[in-house]
């Protein structure tokens, strides 16, 4: 009995040192941050991303958006939905940006909010702020991101009040720009661009997803226009593009499609 | 005749397993906290051509630029190498790309070495920002402010010096790049 009890006090003496070194290593080991949609893949990793682990919502009937929230005086409810539904903070700059321009960018983004892995990756801790301004020399409508990535122009927001479907094409695409900055290695370092297209090369024209309307040359915009354009694509599935068209990235660009599917939207599809 | 005790043989056995495991483990955080902030081995000024081939072997792809040869290697990405740059027969710079956190956070090379001297900024990646040591021959790529994206390797020299000799050809600049608006 004596030695019986004897093995069992020297077992735990053994256990409790392996906890207690273990502990002590993993302790300083950094963690990459999975983000783990309840499909259980795993989605790649991000940096400083707070939110907890996402449960997968069902899945859309397509990619319609959600009715935006009234303006209220002054837009002070639109303002405020559009700040903590996604945060964004939008201004007038030459452009005076009104009620129903406003709720066209909510309902723009109302589309991919589907996917709580999407927005764990937009919002990590901090605001964007939209700005608007007039072009009257350009008949479309331009986006741009500038550093320190916290800002996006547009020119002639009152554009997807018109044509609601390509310029909520273009603030996804612009907000995937906005999604880099918080995320530098899931959607730029480690955005997979030689082997996607290896693998889809009728998708790409000049080393960029061909709907993509500029051609550069240097590698970053090359990998950080096709991460836009690929999480845009995505949701909306096509675009006229101007040197090129996709009619349907799931069915013509099968691999982008899957990065998109695995690494931005947790598996959740919308066409 | 005594019996031989097979108990105390155990107890013995287990008392061992545990304390090598728990030094194993003891030495492994400490050379992992060492790697953190460790220069690698093949050192600007000093290391030459042969030695980078040594190491690495023969580069991916190699050009000649007046006097320089830059030797290009293969990373785990397919999208980013890491280069040498040799003048003169020895290394110039160096150009690591870094793709987790095995090289720290830029919190690290501060505690070590105290505040950068300047930034700089990359001529195509319009959100790292280059974090110049100076003294220790050391640019930190950051993204966040925080994490490490790239590491430039040269020798300690004048601000001067490496804006002229250097950040020009190691692809960087003195202000962030603008890109084109998309349609």
């Amino acid at each position: 009995m004596k030695k019986i009890k004897s093995v069992i006090v020297v077992w735990l003496l053994a256990a409790g040192f392996w906890l207690l070194a273990t502990n002590i290593a993993f302790a300083q080991t950094p963690i990459e941050f999975p983000v783990q949609d309840t499909s259980t893949t795993i989605v790649g990793t991000g940096e400083k991303i707070l939110t907890p682990t996402p449960t997968r919502p069902p899945d859309d009937e397509g990619p319609n958006p959600d009715p935006a929230p009234l303006c209220g005086p002054l837009n002070i409810i639109i303002n405020a939905r559009l700040k903590e539904d996604f945060g964004i903070i939008m201004r007038s700059g030459t452009e005076n940006a009104d009620c129903e321009t406003r709720k066209a960018f909510y309902r723009a983004l109302s589309i991919p909010r589907k996917s709580q892995t999407f927005m764990a990756l937009l919002k990590p801790r901090t605001t964007f702020i939209i700005e608007c301004s007039i072009n009257n020399s350009i008949p479309g409508s331009h986006g741009l991101v500038p550093s320190p990535g916290t800002k996006m122009y547009y020119k002639n927001c009152y554009k997807i009040k018109e044509n609601f479907k390509p310029y909520a094409f273009l603030v996804l695409h612009e907000t995937g720009h906005v999604m880099k900055w918080e995320n530098y290695r899931l959607l730029q370092q480690d955005f997979p661009r030689t082997r996607l297209t290896r693998e889809d090369p009728n998708c790409f024209q000049g080393g960029v997803i061909k709907t993509y309307n500029r051609r550069p040359t240097d590698s970053y915009s090359l990998t950080s226009e096709s991460s836009a354009e690929a999480i845009a694509l995505y949701v909306h599935n096509r675009k006229d593009g101007d040197y090129a068209d996709i009619f349907n990235f799931k069915s013509e660009c099968p691999s982008i499609y899957q990065w998109a599917k695995n690494n931005v939207y947790g598996g959740v599809e919308f066409n | 005749m005594r019996k031989f005790n097979y108990y105390n043989l155990f107890l013995v056995i287990v008392a061992i397993a545990s304390a090598l495991v728990f030094l194993v483990l003891v030495v492994a955080i400490f050379t992992r906290q060492a790697e953190i902030n460790e220069p690698q081995s093949l050192i600007p000024g000093e290391a030459t051509e042969e030695d980078v081939k040594k190491v690495l072997g023969e580069p991916a792809s190699k050009k000649s630029e007046g006097n320089r040869v830059f030797l290009y290697y293969n990373t785990q990405s397919e999208d980013y190498k890491d280069s040498f740059v040799v003048e003169k027969e020895k290394v110039k710079f160096s150009i690591e790309n870094v793709f987790g956190p095995e090289r720290g956070t830029l919190e690290d090379y501060v505690e070590k070495y105290g505040k950068p001297e300047f930034i700089i900024y990359d001529a195509e990646d319009e959100v790292l920002e280059w974090n110049i040591f100076l003294e220790e021959g050391l640019g930190i790529a950051t993204f966040n402010n925080s994490g490490v994206a790239k590491i430039l390797y040269f020798e300690p020299q004048t601000k001067e010096n490496l804006l002229e000799e250097i950040v020009p050809a190691a692809g960087l600049s003195l202000s962030r790049p603008q890109h084109e608006p998309e349609d």
